[in-house]
Protein backbone atom coordinates (compact mmCIF):
# COMPACT_ATOMS: atom_id res chain seq x y z
CA UNK A 1 0.00 0.00 0.00
CA UNK A 2 1.42 2.95 -1.10
CA UNK A 3 0.90 4.69 1.75
CA UNK A 4 3.49 7.40 4.14
CA UNK A 5 4.02 7.91 7.57
CA UNK A 6 2.15 11.33 7.88
CA UNK A 7 3.46 13.53 10.73
CA UNK A 8 0.83 14.97 13.45
CA UNK A 9 -1.60 16.86 12.51
CA UNK A 10 -3.20 13.48 10.87
CA UNK A 11 -6.28 14.83 10.74
CA UNK A 12 -7.73 17.32 8.03
CA UNK A 13 -11.10 17.92 6.49
CA UNK A 14 -10.06 19.15 2.96
CA UNK A 15 -13.26 20.32 2.84
CA UNK A 16 -13.09 22.31 5.91
CA UNK A 17 -10.50 25.07 4.35
CA UNK A 18 -11.39 28.35 3.79
CA UNK A 19 -9.51 30.67 0.85
CA UNK A 20 -6.35 31.20 3.28
CA UNK A 21 -2.66 32.07 2.28
CA UNK A 22 -1.93 29.52 -0.13
CA UNK A 23 1.57 28.50 1.53
CA UNK A 24 -0.74 27.68 4.25
CA UNK A 25 -3.04 25.87 1.74
CA UNK A 26 0.14 23.59 0.63
CA UNK A 27 1.56 23.11 3.93
CA UNK A 28 -1.49 21.74 5.68
CA UNK A 29 -2.66 19.63 2.64
CA UNK A 30 0.47 18.21 1.90
CA UNK A 31 1.15 17.07 5.01
CA UNK A 32 -2.19 14.66 4.86
CA UNK A 33 -2.23 14.07 1.10
CA UNK A 34 -0.98 10.66 1.23
CA UNK A 35 -2.61 9.08 3.45
CA UNK A 36 -5.52 6.91 2.48
CA UNK A 37 -8.66 6.49 4.78
CA UNK A 38 -10.66 3.13 4.18
CA UNK A 39 -13.73 5.02 3.67
CA UNK A 40 -12.02 6.90 0.44
CA UNK A 41 -13.97 4.64 -2.14
CA UNK A 42 -12.70 6.87 -4.91
CA UNK A 43 -16.30 8.36 -5.10
CA UNK A 44 -17.56 11.82 -4.85
CA UNK A 45 -15.82 13.94 -1.85
CA UNK A 46 -13.23 11.46 -0.37
CA UNK A 47 -11.10 13.41 1.79
CA UNK A 48 -12.84 13.21 5.21
CA UNK A 49 -11.43 13.31 8.52
CA UNK A 50 -8.15 10.88 8.42
CA UNK A 51 -6.78 9.42 11.15
CA UNK A 52 -3.47 7.24 12.05
CA UNK A 53 -5.17 4.19 13.06
CA UNK A 54 -6.64 4.46 8.86
CA UNK A 55 -3.09 3.58 7.38
CA UNK A 56 -2.55 0.49 5.66
CA UNK A 57 0.52 -0.75 5.93
CA UNK A 58 3.21 -1.58 2.84
CA UNK A 59 1.76 -4.66 0.45
CA UNK A 60 3.90 -7.05 -0.16
CA UNK A 61 3.42 -10.06 -2.37
CA UNK A 62 2.34 -12.23 0.20
CA UNK A 63 -0.78 -10.12 0.36
CA UNK A 64 -1.88 -9.63 -3.22
CA UNK A 65 -5.32 -9.65 -3.22
CA UNK A 66 -7.37 -11.60 -5.23
CA UNK A 67 -8.96 -10.54 -8.00
CA UNK A 68 -12.74 -8.87 -7.70
CA UNK A 69 -15.40 -11.49 -8.79
CA UNK A 70 -16.16 -11.13 -12.83
CA UNK A 71 -12.47 -10.58 -13.51
CA UNK A 72 -10.52 -13.69 -14.66
CA UNK A 73 -6.56 -13.32 -14.35
CA UNK A 74 -5.57 -14.80 -17.82
CA UNK A 75 -7.68 -11.69 -19.61
CA UNK A 76 -6.23 -8.99 -17.74
CA UNK A 77 -4.15 -6.41 -19.67
CA UNK A 78 -0.32 -6.12 -19.53
CA UNK A 79 0.08 -2.34 -20.38
CA UNK A 80 -2.86 0.09 -19.15
CA UNK A 81 -2.81 3.40 -20.47
CA UNK A 82 -4.78 6.08 -18.51
CA UNK A 83 -5.31 10.07 -19.34
CA UNK A 84 -6.13 11.55 -16.09
CA UNK A 85 -8.89 13.83 -17.58
CA UNK A 86 -11.42 16.05 -15.24
CA UNK A 87 -9.28 17.60 -12.81
CA UNK A 88 -9.88 21.15 -13.17
CA UNK A 89 -13.61 20.67 -13.47
CA UNK A 90 -13.74 18.50 -10.66
CA UNK A 91 -12.39 21.46 -8.86
CA UNK A 92 -15.29 23.89 -10.40
CA UNK A 93 -18.12 21.49 -9.57
CA UNK A 94 -16.98 21.81 -5.78
CA UNK A 95 -16.25 25.50 -6.23
CA UNK A 96 -12.62 24.82 -5.45
CA UNK A 97 -9.64 25.67 -7.16
CA UNK A 98 -7.75 23.79 -10.15
CA UNK A 99 -4.95 23.17 -7.78
CA UNK A 100 -6.44 21.52 -5.09
CA UNK A 101 -8.58 19.22 -8.46
CA UNK A 102 -4.81 18.11 -9.53
CA UNK A 103 -4.08 17.53 -5.83
CA UNK A 104 -7.23 15.22 -5.57
CA UNK A 105 -5.98 13.80 -9.00
CA UNK A 106 -2.59 12.90 -7.54
CA UNK A 107 -4.47 10.41 -4.90
CA UNK A 108 -6.77 8.75 -7.28
CA UNK A 109 -3.35 8.09 -9.09
CA UNK A 110 -2.12 6.52 -5.94
CA UNK A 111 -5.26 4.22 -6.36
CA UNK A 112 -4.74 3.01 -9.12
CA UNK A 113 -1.50 2.10 -8.79
CA UNK A 114 -1.87 0.46 -6.13
CA UNK A 115 -4.27 -1.71 -7.79
CA UNK A 116 -1.95 -2.27 -10.82
CA UNK A 117 0.28 -3.51 -8.32
CA UNK A 118 -1.70 -5.78 -6.48
CA UNK A 119 -3.79 -6.88 -9.67
CA UNK A 120 -0.56 -7.76 -12.15
CA UNK A 121 -0.61 -5.21 -14.63
CA UNK A 122 3.22 -4.93 -15.71
CA UNK A 123 3.05 -1.96 -17.15
CA UNK A 124 0.44 1.35 -16.38
CA UNK A 125 1.42 4.92 -18.63
CA UNK A 126 -0.47 7.89 -17.34
CA UNK A 127 -0.33 11.17 -18.90
CA UNK A 128 0.05 13.71 -16.99
CA UNK A 129 1.34 16.87 -19.31
CA UNK A 130 0.89 17.01 -22.71
CA UNK A 131 3.00 18.90 -24.91
CA UNK A 132 -0.23 21.04 -25.69
CA UNK A 133 -0.86 21.75 -21.97
CA UNK A 134 2.33 24.62 -22.45
CA UNK A 135 -0.04 26.84 -23.48
CA UNK A 136 -2.38 26.92 -19.68
CA UNK A 137 -1.80 29.95 -17.62
CA UNK A 138 1.73 29.72 -16.13
CA UNK A 139 0.58 29.97 -12.32
CA UNK A 140 -1.02 26.56 -13.09
CA UNK A 141 1.52 24.97 -15.43
CA UNK A 142 4.38 26.08 -12.03
CA UNK A 143 1.62 24.24 -9.70
CA UNK A 144 1.81 21.17 -11.77
CA UNK A 145 5.19 20.85 -12.18
CA UNK A 146 6.16 21.31 -8.30
CA UNK A 147 3.12 18.87 -7.70
CA UNK A 148 4.95 16.75 -9.77
CA UNK A 149 8.37 17.42 -8.10
CA UNK A 150 6.97 16.79 -4.50
CA UNK A 151 4.97 13.79 -5.52
CA UNK A 152 7.60 12.34 -6.79
CA UNK A 153 10.26 13.08 -4.10
CA UNK A 154 7.60 11.80 -1.11
CA UNK A 155 6.52 8.91 -2.73
CA UNK A 156 10.04 7.42 -4.02
CA UNK A 157 10.36 5.42 -0.81
CA UNK A 158 7.39 4.08 -0.93
CA UNK A 159 7.48 3.15 -4.58
CA UNK A 160 11.04 1.50 -4.54
CA UNK A 161 9.73 -0.43 -1.23
CA UNK A 162 7.01 -2.03 -3.60
CA UNK A 163 9.38 -2.73 -6.44
CA UNK A 164 7.67 -0.08 -8.86
CA UNK A 165 9.90 1.04 -11.66
CA UNK A 166 9.02 4.84 -12.71
CA UNK A 167 10.24 5.96 -15.92
CA UNK A 168 9.20 9.40 -17.03
CA UNK A 169 8.88 9.92 -20.93
CA UNK A 170 8.32 13.55 -22.70
CA UNK A 171 10.59 16.50 -23.66
CA UNK A 172 12.44 17.51 -20.75
CA UNK A 173 14.04 20.57 -22.49
CA UNK A 174 11.18 22.98 -20.46
CA UNK A 175 11.22 21.34 -17.25
CA UNK A 176 12.57 23.23 -14.66
CA UNK A 177 16.37 21.50 -13.62
CA UNK A 178 15.27 20.42 -10.10
CA UNK A 179 12.70 18.36 -11.85
CA UNK A 180 14.84 16.93 -14.27
CA UNK A 181 17.27 16.29 -11.51
CA UNK A 182 14.88 14.53 -9.44
CA UNK A 183 13.70 12.16 -12.60
CA UNK A 184 16.88 11.35 -13.33
CA UNK A 185 17.56 9.94 -9.77
CA UNK A 186 14.25 8.18 -9.37
CA UNK A 187 14.50 6.59 -12.57
CA UNK A 188 18.19 5.05 -11.94
CA UNK A 189 17.21 4.01 -8.33
CA UNK A 190 14.07 1.79 -9.73
CA UNK A 191 15.46 0.80 -12.59
CA UNK A 192 15.98 -2.91 -11.34
CA UNK A 193 12.51 -3.00 -10.16
CA UNK A 194 10.13 -5.30 -11.39
CA UNK A 195 6.56 -5.42 -9.96
CA UNK A 196 4.82 -3.18 -12.31
CA UNK A 197 6.57 -0.11 -14.48
CA UNK A 198 4.92 3.28 -14.05
CA UNK A 199 5.44 5.43 -17.26
CA UNK A 200 4.36 9.10 -16.40
CA UNK A 201 4.43 11.37 -19.60
CA UNK A 202 5.02 15.06 -18.93
CA UNK A 203 5.66 17.34 -21.67
CA UNK A 204 4.74 14.07 -24.29
CA UNK A 205 2.26 13.64 -26.99
CA UNK A 206 2.34 11.16 -29.77
CA UNK A 207 3.30 13.33 -32.52
CA UNK A 208 5.90 14.47 -30.21
CA UNK A 209 7.48 11.30 -30.05
CA UNK A 210 7.48 10.11 -33.80
CA UNK A 211 9.19 13.59 -34.66
CA UNK A 212 11.68 12.47 -32.07
CA UNK A 213 12.23 9.01 -32.84
CA UNK A 214 12.71 10.20 -37.22
CA UNK A 215 14.61 12.79 -36.17
CA UNK A 216 17.07 10.08 -34.22
CA UNK A 217 16.50 7.89 -38.04
CA UNK A 218 17.45 10.91 -39.54
CA UNK A 219 20.92 11.32 -38.19
CA UNK A 220 21.53 7.66 -38.22
CA UNK A 221 21.14 7.69 -42.02
CA UNK A 222 22.63 10.62 -42.48
CA UNK A 223 26.04 9.49 -40.34
CA UNK A 224 25.91 6.11 -42.18
CA UNK A 225 24.54 3.58 -40.14
CA UNK A 226 21.69 2.66 -41.35
CA UNK A 227 20.11 2.49 -44.75
CA UNK A 228 16.64 4.89 -45.77
CA UNK A 229 15.51 1.17 -47.07
CA UNK A 230 16.13 -0.48 -43.49
CA UNK A 231 13.58 1.59 -41.61
CA UNK A 232 10.86 0.02 -40.89
CA UNK A 233 8.04 -0.20 -38.02
CA UNK A 234 10.62 -2.39 -35.35
CA UNK A 235 13.22 0.36 -36.02
CA UNK A 236 10.76 2.98 -35.47
CA UNK A 237 9.63 0.94 -32.16
CA UNK A 238 13.21 1.38 -30.72
CA UNK A 239 13.68 4.97 -31.54
CA UNK A 240 9.92 5.82 -29.45
CA UNK A 241 10.68 6.91 -26.14
CA UNK A 242 8.40 4.30 -25.52
CA UNK A 243 11.36 1.86 -25.71
CA UNK A 244 11.95 1.74 -21.87
CA UNK A 245 9.20 -0.96 -21.38
CA UNK A 246 8.98 -4.63 -22.50
CA UNK A 247 5.18 -3.51 -23.84
CA UNK A 248 5.39 -0.35 -25.74
CA UNK A 249 1.63 -1.46 -26.80
CA UNK A 250 -1.30 -0.56 -24.21
CA UNK A 251 -3.69 -3.22 -24.23
CA UNK A 252 -6.08 -0.87 -22.38
CA UNK A 253 -6.32 2.85 -22.92
CA UNK A 254 -8.95 4.58 -20.18
CA UNK A 255 -9.68 8.46 -20.70
CA UNK A 256 -12.15 9.74 -17.84
CA UNK A 257 -14.40 13.20 -18.35
CA UNK A 258 -16.09 11.81 -20.62
CA UNK A 259 -14.13 12.95 -23.27
CA UNK A 260 -14.16 10.70 -26.77
CA UNK A 261 -11.05 11.77 -28.10
CA UNK A 262 -7.44 10.39 -27.55
CA UNK A 263 -6.22 14.17 -27.58
CA UNK A 264 -2.37 13.43 -29.09
CA UNK A 265 -1.47 10.54 -26.03
CA UNK A 266 0.19 8.18 -27.59
CA UNK A 267 0.29 7.33 -31.41
CA UNK A 268 2.22 4.45 -32.81
CA UNK A 269 0.79 2.57 -29.61
CA UNK A 270 -2.46 2.49 -29.90
CA UNK A 271 -2.97 0.10 -32.87
CA UNK A 272 -5.06 -1.76 -31.93
CA UNK A 273 -5.51 -0.38 -27.82
CA UNK A 274 -9.13 -0.87 -26.81
CA UNK A 275 -10.49 1.93 -25.37
CA UNK A 276 -12.34 2.73 -22.60
CA UNK A 277 -14.24 5.64 -22.20
CA UNK A 278 -15.45 6.62 -18.80
CA UNK A 279 -17.90 9.27 -17.72
CA UNK A 280 -16.91 10.41 -14.08
CA UNK A 281 -14.53 12.81 -13.33
CA UNK A 282 -10.46 11.86 -13.08
CA UNK A 283 -10.70 12.23 -8.89
CA UNK A 284 -13.75 10.32 -8.84
CA UNK A 285 -12.52 7.35 -10.68
CA UNK A 286 -11.13 4.87 -8.49
CA UNK A 287 -11.47 1.39 -8.03
CA UNK A 288 -14.68 0.59 -8.77
CA UNK A 289 -14.38 2.60 -12.18
CA UNK A 290 -10.93 0.73 -13.21
CA UNK A 291 -13.10 -2.62 -12.36
CA UNK A 292 -15.55 -1.29 -15.11
CA UNK A 293 -12.92 -0.51 -17.53
CA UNK A 294 -11.39 -4.08 -16.95
CA UNK A 295 -14.72 -5.76 -17.38
CA UNK A 296 -15.24 -4.17 -20.49
CA UNK A 297 -11.98 -5.05 -21.78
CA UNK A 298 -11.68 -8.37 -20.64
CA UNK A 299 -15.11 -8.73 -22.54
CA UNK A 300 -13.38 -7.97 -25.55
CA UNK A 301 -13.09 -9.72 -28.48
CA UNK A 302 -9.29 -8.44 -30.35
CA UNK A 303 -8.67 -9.35 -33.82
CA UNK A 304 -5.98 -7.19 -34.51
CA UNK A 305 -7.17 -7.24 -37.74
CA UNK A 306 -7.52 -10.84 -38.52
CA UNK A 307 -9.90 -12.98 -38.29
CA UNK A 308 -11.43 -14.54 -35.47
CA UNK A 309 -11.99 -18.31 -36.28
CA UNK B 1 -24.85 9.44 -57.35
CA UNK B 2 -24.44 6.22 -59.00
CA UNK B 3 -27.65 5.68 -61.24
CA UNK B 4 -30.19 3.15 -60.03
CA UNK B 5 -31.73 1.03 -62.49
CA UNK B 6 -35.22 1.43 -63.66
CA UNK B 7 -37.58 2.20 -60.83
CA UNK B 8 -41.43 2.20 -60.79
CA UNK B 9 -43.76 5.27 -60.64
CA UNK B 10 -44.34 4.30 -57.27
CA UNK B 11 -40.79 3.96 -56.03
CA UNK B 12 -39.70 7.37 -57.76
CA UNK B 13 -42.80 8.98 -55.45
CA UNK B 14 -41.19 7.99 -53.00
CA UNK B 15 -37.68 7.97 -52.83
CA UNK B 16 -38.84 11.92 -54.17
CA UNK B 17 -40.26 12.12 -50.71
CA UNK B 18 -37.45 10.69 -48.47
CA UNK B 19 -35.34 13.24 -50.45
CA UNK B 20 -37.92 16.25 -49.54
CA UNK B 21 -37.78 14.93 -45.63
CA UNK B 22 -34.04 13.98 -45.33
CA UNK B 23 -33.23 17.74 -46.93
CA UNK B 24 -35.72 18.92 -43.84
CA UNK B 25 -33.70 17.50 -41.49
CA UNK B 26 -30.60 18.19 -42.53
CA UNK B 27 -31.45 21.77 -43.13
CA UNK B 28 -32.05 21.86 -39.19
CA UNK B 29 -29.04 20.10 -38.67
CA UNK B 30 -27.03 22.47 -40.67
CA UNK B 31 -28.11 25.37 -38.33
CA UNK B 32 -25.27 24.07 -35.82
CA UNK B 33 -21.65 23.51 -36.88
CA UNK B 34 -21.13 20.41 -39.48
CA UNK B 35 -17.95 18.18 -39.13
CA UNK B 36 -15.88 19.38 -42.42
CA UNK B 37 -14.18 15.69 -42.57
CA UNK B 38 -15.63 12.68 -41.49
CA UNK B 39 -13.93 9.41 -41.34
CA UNK B 40 -15.48 6.03 -41.32
CA UNK B 41 -14.55 2.84 -39.78
CA UNK B 42 -16.44 -0.01 -41.77
CA UNK B 43 -16.55 -2.92 -39.38
CA UNK B 44 -19.10 -5.74 -39.14
CA UNK B 45 -20.12 -6.16 -42.49
CA UNK B 46 -19.17 -10.74 -41.88
CA UNK B 47 -21.15 -10.48 -38.78
CA UNK B 48 -24.02 -9.12 -40.61
CA UNK B 49 -23.74 -12.17 -43.29
CA UNK B 50 -23.47 -14.14 -40.45
CA UNK B 51 -26.53 -12.51 -38.62
CA UNK B 52 -28.65 -13.13 -41.89
CA UNK B 53 -27.45 -16.31 -43.09
CA UNK B 54 -26.07 -15.32 -46.00
CA UNK B 55 -23.12 -18.14 -46.84
CA UNK B 56 -21.50 -16.46 -49.72
CA UNK B 57 -18.39 -15.13 -48.61
CA UNK B 58 -18.32 -11.75 -49.43
CA UNK B 59 -21.93 -10.92 -48.75
CA UNK B 60 -21.12 -9.31 -46.20
CA UNK B 61 -18.71 -6.93 -47.86
CA UNK B 62 -21.35 -6.54 -50.70
CA UNK B 63 -24.11 -5.45 -48.55
CA UNK B 64 -21.46 -2.56 -46.54
CA UNK B 65 -21.14 -1.25 -50.33
CA UNK B 66 -24.39 -0.46 -50.89
CA UNK B 67 -24.25 1.38 -46.72
CA UNK B 68 -21.54 3.33 -48.78
CA UNK B 69 -23.26 4.94 -51.34
CA UNK B 70 -26.62 5.84 -49.28
CA UNK B 71 -23.96 7.04 -46.89
CA UNK B 72 -22.01 8.81 -49.03
CA UNK B 73 -25.17 10.76 -50.42
CA UNK B 74 -26.19 11.81 -47.04
CA UNK B 75 -22.81 13.07 -46.41
CA UNK B 76 -23.03 15.16 -49.95
CA UNK B 77 -26.96 16.10 -49.15
CA UNK B 78 -25.82 17.51 -45.54
CA UNK B 79 -22.76 19.04 -47.24
CA UNK B 80 -19.76 17.54 -45.51
CA UNK B 81 -16.90 18.16 -48.03
CA UNK B 82 -14.32 15.37 -47.32
CA UNK B 83 -15.63 11.72 -45.96
CA UNK B 84 -12.80 8.97 -45.56
CA UNK B 85 -13.48 5.48 -45.92
CA UNK B 86 -11.46 2.45 -44.13
CA UNK B 87 -12.05 -0.10 -46.57
CA UNK B 88 -9.08 -2.77 -46.17
CA UNK B 89 -6.69 -2.20 -43.76
CA UNK B 90 -2.85 -3.71 -44.51
CA UNK B 91 -3.01 -5.60 -41.44
CA UNK B 92 -6.50 -7.61 -42.93
CA UNK B 93 -3.62 -9.25 -45.45
CA UNK B 94 -3.66 -11.49 -42.38
CA UNK B 95 -6.83 -12.90 -43.55
CA UNK B 96 -7.25 -15.79 -45.80
CA UNK B 97 -6.21 -15.96 -48.77
CA UNK B 98 -9.45 -16.62 -49.82
CA UNK B 99 -11.19 -13.86 -48.74
CA UNK B 100 -8.61 -11.08 -49.19
CA UNK B 101 -8.84 -12.12 -53.08
CA UNK B 102 -12.69 -11.91 -52.76
CA UNK B 103 -12.49 -8.61 -51.03
CA UNK B 104 -9.58 -7.02 -53.68
CA UNK B 105 -11.93 -8.42 -56.75
CA UNK B 106 -14.73 -7.08 -55.11
CA UNK B 107 -13.24 -3.48 -54.88
CA UNK B 108 -11.72 -3.66 -58.09
CA UNK B 109 -15.16 -4.49 -59.51
CA UNK B 110 -16.52 -0.85 -57.35
CA UNK B 111 -13.68 0.75 -58.73
CA UNK B 112 -14.31 -0.17 -62.33
CA UNK B 113 -18.02 0.73 -61.98
CA UNK B 114 -17.51 3.47 -60.19
CA UNK B 115 -15.04 5.07 -63.42
CA UNK B 116 -18.00 3.62 -65.99
CA UNK B 117 -19.85 5.94 -63.40
CA UNK B 118 -17.76 9.05 -63.73
CA UNK B 119 -16.75 9.06 -67.33
CA UNK B 120 -20.70 8.99 -68.28
CA UNK B 121 -21.23 11.95 -65.90
CA UNK B 122 -23.40 10.53 -63.20
CA UNK B 123 -20.28 11.24 -60.45
CA UNK B 124 -20.58 15.53 -59.99
CA UNK B 125 -18.37 16.96 -58.35
CA UNK B 126 -17.35 14.25 -56.42
CA UNK B 127 -13.42 13.29 -56.53
CA UNK B 128 -11.81 9.95 -55.12
CA UNK B 129 -8.46 9.63 -53.57
CA UNK B 130 -6.80 6.47 -52.83
CA UNK B 131 -4.67 6.77 -49.21
CA UNK B 132 -2.45 3.49 -48.89
CA UNK B 133 0.19 1.09 -49.61
CA UNK B 134 -0.96 0.98 -53.27
CA UNK B 135 2.29 -1.02 -54.06
CA UNK B 136 1.01 -4.12 -52.17
CA UNK B 137 -2.34 -4.09 -54.17
CA UNK B 138 -2.24 -6.33 -57.87
CA UNK B 139 -1.78 -4.56 -61.01
CA UNK B 140 -5.42 -3.97 -62.30
CA UNK B 141 -6.44 -2.66 -58.85
CA UNK B 142 -3.45 -0.05 -58.95
CA UNK B 143 -4.02 0.81 -62.47
CA UNK B 144 -7.93 0.90 -61.95
CA UNK B 145 -7.14 2.95 -58.66
CA UNK B 146 -4.70 5.30 -60.29
CA UNK B 147 -7.32 6.17 -63.18
CA UNK B 148 -10.59 6.81 -60.77
CA UNK B 149 -7.65 9.26 -59.21
CA UNK B 150 -6.93 10.80 -62.22
CA UNK B 151 -10.80 11.27 -64.28
CA UNK B 152 -11.68 12.61 -60.79
CA UNK B 153 -9.39 15.17 -60.12
CA UNK B 154 -10.72 18.49 -61.05
CA UNK B 155 -13.71 17.44 -58.63
CA UNK B 156 -14.78 19.74 -55.89
CA UNK B 157 -17.69 18.97 -54.10
CA UNK B 158 -17.40 15.75 -51.85
CA UNK B 159 -13.99 14.46 -51.49
CA UNK B 160 -13.87 10.82 -50.46
CA UNK B 161 -10.74 9.39 -49.56
CA UNK B 162 -10.47 5.57 -49.88
CA UNK B 163 -8.23 3.85 -47.43
CA UNK B 164 -6.97 0.59 -49.44
CA UNK B 165 -4.18 -1.18 -47.96
CA UNK B 166 -3.86 1.44 -45.42
CA UNK B 167 -1.97 1.19 -41.96
CA UNK B 168 -0.77 3.96 -39.79
CA UNK B 169 2.21 2.32 -38.46
CA UNK B 170 3.39 1.76 -42.49
CA UNK B 171 2.41 5.01 -42.97
CA UNK B 172 4.49 6.79 -40.67
CA UNK B 173 7.13 4.23 -41.62
CA UNK B 174 6.78 5.34 -45.40
CA UNK B 175 6.77 9.29 -44.14
CA UNK B 176 9.92 8.77 -41.95
CA UNK B 177 11.86 7.41 -44.92
CA UNK B 178 10.70 10.16 -47.36
CA UNK B 179 11.66 12.88 -44.88
CA UNK B 180 14.72 11.44 -44.67
CA UNK B 181 15.45 10.81 -47.95
CA UNK B 182 14.73 14.78 -48.08
CA UNK B 183 16.45 16.06 -45.21
CA UNK B 184 19.71 14.19 -45.63
CA UNK B 185 20.38 15.58 -48.66
CA UNK B 186 20.44 18.72 -47.38
CA UNK B 187 23.82 19.56 -46.93
CA UNK B 188 26.25 18.30 -44.52
CA UNK B 189 24.69 20.13 -41.13
CA UNK B 190 22.30 18.37 -38.59
CA UNK B 191 19.30 17.05 -39.82
CA UNK B 192 16.56 19.92 -38.81
CA UNK B 193 13.37 17.46 -38.87
CA UNK B 194 10.03 19.35 -37.77
CA UNK B 195 6.56 18.24 -37.95
CA UNK B 196 5.48 19.85 -40.75
CA UNK B 197 8.21 17.25 -42.38
CA UNK B 198 6.30 14.13 -41.35
CA UNK B 199 3.12 15.46 -41.87
CA UNK B 200 3.57 16.17 -45.27
CA UNK B 201 5.42 12.77 -46.18
CA UNK B 202 1.52 11.34 -44.86
CA UNK B 203 -0.75 9.39 -47.94
CA UNK B 204 -3.85 12.22 -47.93
CA UNK B 205 -1.61 14.98 -46.82
CA UNK B 206 -3.71 17.60 -49.06
CA UNK B 207 -7.25 16.08 -46.92
CA UNK B 208 -7.61 18.19 -43.28
CA UNK B 209 -7.61 16.30 -40.57
CA UNK B 210 -11.00 14.12 -39.67
CA UNK B 211 -13.50 16.39 -36.95
CA UNK B 212 -15.36 12.96 -36.40
CA UNK B 213 -14.29 9.85 -36.61
CA UNK B 214 -17.53 7.13 -36.72
CA UNK B 215 -16.65 3.51 -36.18
CA UNK B 216 -19.51 0.53 -36.30
CA UNK B 217 -19.66 -2.80 -35.36
CA UNK B 218 -19.27 -1.38 -31.11
CA UNK B 219 -15.64 -1.89 -30.73
CA UNK B 220 -13.84 0.95 -29.37
CA UNK B 221 -10.73 0.66 -30.89
CA UNK B 222 -8.64 2.65 -33.55
CA UNK B 223 -7.59 -0.42 -35.56
CA UNK B 224 -4.18 1.65 -36.56
CA UNK B 225 -6.39 3.68 -38.69
CA UNK B 226 -5.39 7.05 -39.21
CA UNK B 227 -4.02 7.75 -35.65
CA UNK B 228 -2.43 10.57 -36.47
CA UNK B 229 -4.89 12.48 -38.06
CA UNK B 230 -7.45 11.36 -35.58
CA UNK B 231 -5.43 12.48 -32.34
CA UNK B 232 -8.11 15.42 -31.54
CA UNK B 233 -11.28 14.03 -33.61
CA UNK B 234 -14.22 13.22 -31.78
CA UNK B 235 -14.90 9.22 -31.46
CA UNK B 236 -18.17 7.94 -31.81
CA UNK B 237 -18.65 4.51 -31.53
CA UNK B 238 -21.90 2.60 -32.90
CA UNK B 239 -23.06 -0.92 -31.67
CA UNK B 240 -24.71 -0.82 -35.36
CA UNK B 241 -22.84 -3.12 -38.16
CA UNK B 242 -21.96 -1.15 -41.16
CA UNK B 243 -24.40 -2.58 -43.43
CA UNK B 244 -26.94 -1.36 -40.99
CA UNK B 245 -25.74 2.31 -40.75
CA UNK B 246 -28.79 4.45 -41.88
CA UNK B 247 -29.74 7.97 -41.61
CA UNK B 248 -30.11 8.48 -38.19
CA UNK B 249 -27.01 7.02 -36.81
CA UNK B 250 -25.54 9.52 -39.32
CA UNK B 251 -28.08 11.98 -37.78
CA UNK B 252 -27.21 11.12 -34.38
CA UNK B 253 -23.63 11.41 -34.42
CA UNK B 254 -23.72 15.03 -36.29
CA UNK B 255 -25.69 16.13 -33.23
CA UNK B 256 -23.04 14.24 -30.93
CA UNK B 257 -20.55 16.21 -32.71
CA UNK B 258 -22.44 19.63 -32.19
CA UNK B 259 -23.28 18.68 -28.88
CA UNK B 260 -19.26 18.64 -28.41
CA UNK B 261 -18.34 21.75 -29.88
CA UNK B 262 -18.62 23.76 -27.54
CA UNK B 263 -16.77 22.53 -24.95
CA UNK B 264 -13.76 21.54 -27.29
CA UNK B 265 -13.33 25.10 -28.32
CA UNK B 266 -13.18 26.03 -25.08
CA UNK B 267 -10.56 23.54 -24.20
CA UNK B 268 -8.78 24.08 -27.58
CA UNK B 269 -8.27 27.42 -26.40
CA UNK B 270 -6.39 26.54 -23.21
CA UNK B 271 -4.77 23.68 -24.23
Amino acid sequence: MLSLRVPAPTSFDFRRFNAGGLDRRWRLSRDCLFSLSPDFAGRGIGFGVRSAKSEMAPFTAAEEETLPEGLQPELMPKHVAVIMDGNGRWAKNRGLQPWDGHRAGVEALREIVELCGKWGIQVLTVFAFSTDNWIRPKIEIDFLLSLFERTLKSEFDTLAKNNVRISVIGDSSKLPESLIEVINEVEEVTKNNTRLQLIVAVGYSGKYDVVQACRGIAKRVKDGEIEVGEIDERLIEQELETNCTEFPYPDLLIRTSGELRVSNFLLWQLAYTELFFAQELWPDFGRSGFIEALMSFQQRQRRFGGRKS
Amino acid sequence: MIARQEEGEFSQIFNALMGLMRRFIFRVLRVGPIPNHISFIMDGNRRFAKKHNIKSINAGHRAGFISVTYVLQYCKEIGVPYVTLYAFGFDNFKREPEEVKCLMDLMLEKVELTIEQAISGNLKGIRVIFAGDLNSLNERFRAAAQKLMEITEGNRDLIIVVCVAYSTSREIVHAVRESCVRKCDDGDGDVALELSDIEECMYASTVPDPDLVIRTGGGDRLSNFMIWQTSKSLLHTTAALWPELGLWHLVWAILKFQRMQDYLQKKQKLD
